[in-house]
């Protein structure tokens, strides 16, 4: 059926459909009025089996045999029992509403590894990061970054007046609540799926896909920002620009077309660790342990709560300021095991089976003054804090050929931070690491793609040596994967048009001048053997080679000059496509050297500055070097004195220091704030009791040299940078580190102390009760008659 | 709360009772030759002067030959020096532990708690050698019974004991509240009681900590500084 076809198809059925659908809300509507609240739990244990009619956008019936049916919409289909508005409002939707922004939890992360930039992002006020809005992201922009694991909602379906101009939601569809993503219990249930779907921009049909209710294939990216769902397939496409299009999966439904939903009440751990799961960055998955909760068969939903209003329970102490709905509620860590609510009231403790724990002998400080996570929670500490990868943040859970996960943003755990209680909190902390404007005290952050286009090939340094590589694939006979030879290393081009070191050796450590080799069986070979350029026949061989390297590499499409080959003193080039050798009038170079010639001069085919930029970042997570911020800000700094710009200047901040250029005309490092890190408290995975800190003795935390205290944090991030500044674990405590060094070296005769006050009580104890029992003889006459 | 309280109110009414005692006695005692006169200006003016008389450049050589004094009758030897400990000890330890459990709502924390535990272990050792050494001397008998009028307290409701006997009390008052404090420290720091008894542990150091300072004011007038009347 073509596309005006369906659109009068649709509106036939879209009038007496609205109007039943307004007659269903007014009735329901009049209903609630009476019952008070229509989705109060009658008492049922049972869940109801959701045999249910998918309804579309338009609220209409779904039939899956229909052509070109609609995907399904949570709002119409899910809304004769449940309140879609009033779901909304809950915590995992409501950070555009202006809710309250509650205890300080994960950001999203905006991450352009190219431009080194990780800046953290909140639509809720939490102290460090910064309102998308304030950054130039719409809420379009928003969806298409962190979309893949957003559970629909808040951004994602933006009221009318948050619509950009260059937004394509027309095209796309909102992503309305996607309910499924938490409720789904079929084994189906996809996140990669709904990622890759809202990648492709494919909104309003990721939860269908998601869900496993039926395929979805076409791509609302490629289609003009004219089109309108309802405008069904594209005509003049079927191959590219295919409109997305679903066959929904015809088992689901009955002759009545109802779908058979495998709903659960209570979410499966899978569900929420789609995008909630956190591994310490390195470790095997079969040395991570599950948190104890888990191990012990509670799920996450039974501790953190809702009602049908979706507002979870964080589990913070102090959340019922902050959510009403979660006041008085128990479920913290002190609400179970120790038998105090949020509040500091006393509630029944042994809530789902909670221990009691004793705690003999832990002084009260540590309940005073610590999180009860602190010691139960998290990786145990090290001598240097590590780093984590979040779902969130790393782009985890998305699996398919490519992937997706990515080692930065650079996150690192545990910190331990005061939060609002005054309590040590494990935290996760990243630096934040962007481009910005320094306007006086005012640092303004600037879009990764303004920077992008503005640096050019400085961001890219291992562009042209891709180029190269990728010219010399296809001279002839080459018998062998090109490389690049660099410090010591040999590097091919990747799937990802990237560089990727080989594991062969290469001799040529701290040498910065790129040489051009072949991988053959294992091994870095030169393009030519070794030979002499007077000897004519000797060379007939290794002649032809670089007689066809250079036509090659005169044949790239950007080649920036005329190349050639240096060799024994003798110069090999392409004299009008003739090959030609001659003298050389430079020092005879000892190694085959490729360059081109640009007006005579000699022009490398890997500049230096990007040789070394490509040896210091390959294999690293860092992805910038100093020199090339410096490069960048020197760029910035000439173009906005060309352009008259003044009242600021061009600044790069990261791993805790605001770098610029300095009077001298060098890159140099500041403290500022904007560089401070942001840091968020973190509550799983909770460990077995017998292996919290100080289950084996005091001294797990209290001693010299304690890891606890001194854990050395270095702030981490996309630049490779040794002018970030280590911090002790002590100092973001707001401690002192020399107090803690004394207390935990006086643990070390804490023994001895412990005896000499049993001694002395001891010696106390006797004299008092022989006073005592000669009170007593003398009372009963005893010590009178013995004498 | 209840403990700052009480700890303010005790210890002011008592440093108050005992000096109003001395200035009442000094005030009642015949002029002497030699000696200061009796003080007729009232009494904070007494206890003004009293103070400034303490303060005075003099003070630390006159309080040397009062400790000079005191030891070589009951502490002889080296054993002077373990008296001296474990009068600063406990000198630290009451104002150190007052100051916090009075005025700062966190209690003690930080070098000021090192210190006080640390000096805590030191004044228990102390102490249990006193106790140990001056047992005997503070054993009850029938003695102090015979002490005559002027050595004896003015208590209608006691029948005026004798400040011997005043005096032994308190001395094992204070042994029975060191034990107490040396206990309740000893056991919080150990893994025997649970956590819930943290807080009951800390408020029984106090209070013992309180009854051993107000003793010890008490036993300071009785026996450490008695007013010179006669």
């Amino acid at each position: 059926m073509r596309g005006p076809d369906i659109l009068r198809t649709r509106r036939s059925r879209w009038l007496p459909g609205l109007l039943v659908g307004l007659a269903v809300v007014g009735a329901a509507g009049l209903l609630s009025a009476v019952s008070n609240d229509p989705q109060k739990w009658a008492g049922s244990r049972v869940s109801p089996v959701h045999q249910i009619p998918l309804k579309d956008g338009l609220n209409q019936d779904i039939v899956p045999t229909e052509t070109n049916p609609l995907p399904f919409s949570a709002r119409f289909t899910c809304a004769p029992c449940h309140e879609y508005d009033k779901i909304k409002g809950g915590w995992h939707f409501n950070d555009t509403s202006g809710a309250p922004a509650g205890r300080m939890g994960e950001p999203w992360i905006w991450l352009d590894e190219r431009t080194g930039t990780q800046i953290p992002l909140s639509y809720r006020s939490w102290k460090g990061t910064f309102n998308p809005k304030d950054l130039g992201l719409s809420a379009w922009d928003f969806t298409l970054l962190f979309g893949r694991h957003m559970p629909g909602g808040g951004a994602a379906e933006p009221a009318e007046a948050d619509k950009t101009p260059e937004s394509r939601w027309e095209v796309s569809g909102a992503i309305e609540i996607n309910c499924f993503g938490c409720h789904n219990a079929s084994p189906k249930q996809n996140p990669s799926e709904w990622a890759k779907q809202v990648l492709r921009e494919n909104f309003r049909w990721a939860a269908t896909a998601a869900a496993g209710l039926g395929e979805v294939l076409g791509m609302s990216s490629r289609l003009k920002a004219t089109w309108d769902v309802f405008d069904g397939p594209n005509p003049d496409d079927s191959e590219w620009a295919v409109a997305p299009y679903i066959k929904y999966d015809r088992t689901l439904f009955d002759s009545k077309h109802k779908a058979f939903l495998n709903l659960s009440y209570k979410p499966a751990d899978s569900n929420c660790l789609a995008c909630h799961s956190a591994a310490p960055k390195g470790q095997a998955k079969r040395d991570y342990d599950d948190d104890v909760h888990s191990a012990a068969g509670i799920k996450c939903v039974d501790c953190h709560r809702n009602d049908v209003g979706h507002a979870m329970i964080r589990g913070y102490e102090g959340e019922g300021k902050d959510n009403p709905a979660a006041a008085g509620a128990d479920f913290t860590c002190r609400g179970c095991h120790l038998g105090e609510n949020p509040e500091g009231k006393p509630v029944k403790a042994g809530r789902l089976g909670a221990p009691r724990p004793a705690h003999k002998g832990l002084p009260k400080v540590h309940f005073d003054r610590l999180a009860c996570t602190v010691c139960h929670s998290g990786p145990m500490p090290a001598k240097a804090t590590a780093g984590v990868r979040t779902a969130k943040a790393n782009r985890l859970g998305i699996f398919g050929v490519a992937d997706w996960s990515t080692d930065l943003p650079a996150i690192q755990q545990p910190v331990y931070i005061r939060d609002d209680n005054k309590r040590l909190t494990p935290s996760r902390m990243m630096w934040p690491a962007y481009w910005a404007r320094l306007e006086g005290n005012i640092v303004k952050p600037l879009k990764p793609a303004d920077i992008t286009t503005a640096a050019g090939d400085i961001l890219f340094p291992e562009n042209d040596a891709v180029a190269v590589l990728n010219a010399l694939f296809s001279v002839p006979d080459i018998n062998g994967t090109p490389v690049l030879v660099l410090d010591g290393r040999a590097f091919e081009v990747n799937a990802d048009l990237g560089l990727s070191a080989v594991a062969a050796e290469a001799k040529s450590k701290g040498v910065f001048t790129p040489a051009w080799a072949l991988l053959r069986d294992g091994k870095v070979v030169p393009m030519t053997a070794e030979f002499d350029p007077a000897d004519v026949e000797a060379s007939i061989e290794p002649e032809t080679r670089i007689q066809n390297v250079l036509a090659t590499l005169a044949a790239m499409p950007a080649a920036p000059g005329q190349p050639a080959w240096a060799y024994k003193g003798v110069v090999y080039k392409l004299v009008d496509g003739v090959f030609d050798k001659s003298e050389s009038k430079d020092a005879p170079a000892a190694a085959p050297s490729l360059f081109w010639l640009k007006s005579e001069k000699r022009v490398p085919l890997l500049a230096e500055a990007k040789a070394r930029a490509i040896a210091a970042l390959n294999g690293t997570e860092q992805t910038l070097t100093e020199a090339q911020v410096e490069a960048v800000l020197k760029l910035l700094t000439a173009k906005a004195a060309a352009a008259k710009e003044t009242g600021g200047e061009y600044v790069y901040i990261a791993s805790g220091k605001l770098f610029r250029i300095g009077d001298k005309g060098t890159l140099i490092a500041k403290d500022n704030d904007a560089a401070a890190p942001v840091a968020w408290p973190f509550a799983h995975q909770v460990r077995p009791a017998r292996q919290a800190l100080g289950a084996d003795a005091c001294t797990d935390c209290h001693n010299g040299a304690s890891d606890f205290f001194f854990a050395k944090t270095t702030p981490s991030g996309p630049l490779m940078t040794d002018k970030a500044k280590s911090r002790s674990a002590v100092s973001y405590m707001g401690m002192t580190q020399p107090f803690h060094r004394l207390f935990g070296l006086s643990f070390l005769i804490r023994p001895g102390f412990k005896i000499v006050l049993a001694i002395a009580a001891f010696v106390i104890a006797s004299i008092l009760a022989i006073l005592f029992l000669t009170m007593l003889g003398r009372a009963a006459g005893l010590i009178e008659k013995r004498r | 709360m209840l403990f700052a309280i009480l700890t303010v109110v005790t210890l002011a009414g008592l440093a108050y009772l005992t000096t109003h005692r001395r200035y009442e006695a000094l005030a009642a005692a015949p002029a002497r030759e030699g000696q200061a006169p009796p003080p007729k200006d009232g009494y904070f003016a007494w206890l003004r002067r009293w103070i400034r008389d303490a303060v005075k450049p003099d003070g630390p050589r006159r309080l040397w030959k009062w400790f000079m004094d005191w030891t070589s009758r009951y502490y002889p030897g080296w054993m002077k020096w373990v008296f001296a400990v474990m009068i600063l000890c406990f000198l630290y330890l009451a104002a150190s532990g007052f100051f916090f459990g009075v005025f700062i709502p966190r209690g003690m924390f930080g070098f000021p708690l090192v210190l006080h535990v640390s000096l805590g272990g030191v004044f228990a050792f102390c102490l249990a050698f006193a106790v140990f050494w001056r047992a005997r001397d503070y054993a009850f008998d029938k003695k102090e019974n015979e002490a005559d009028a002027s050595e004896r307290f003015a208590c209608p409701i006691c029948k005026n004991p004798s400040k011997m006997l005043v005096a032994k009390i308190l001395f094992w008052t204070n042994a029975l509240a060191g034990l107490v404090i040396i206990l309740s420290a000893l056991f919080s720091m150990l893994p025997i009681f649970p956590a819930a008894t943290q807080s009951p542990l800390l408020e029984l150091h106090r209070y013992a900590a309180l009854v051993s300072a107000l003793a010890m004011i008490v036993f300071s007038d009785v026996r450490l500084f008695p007013a010179k009347t006669k």
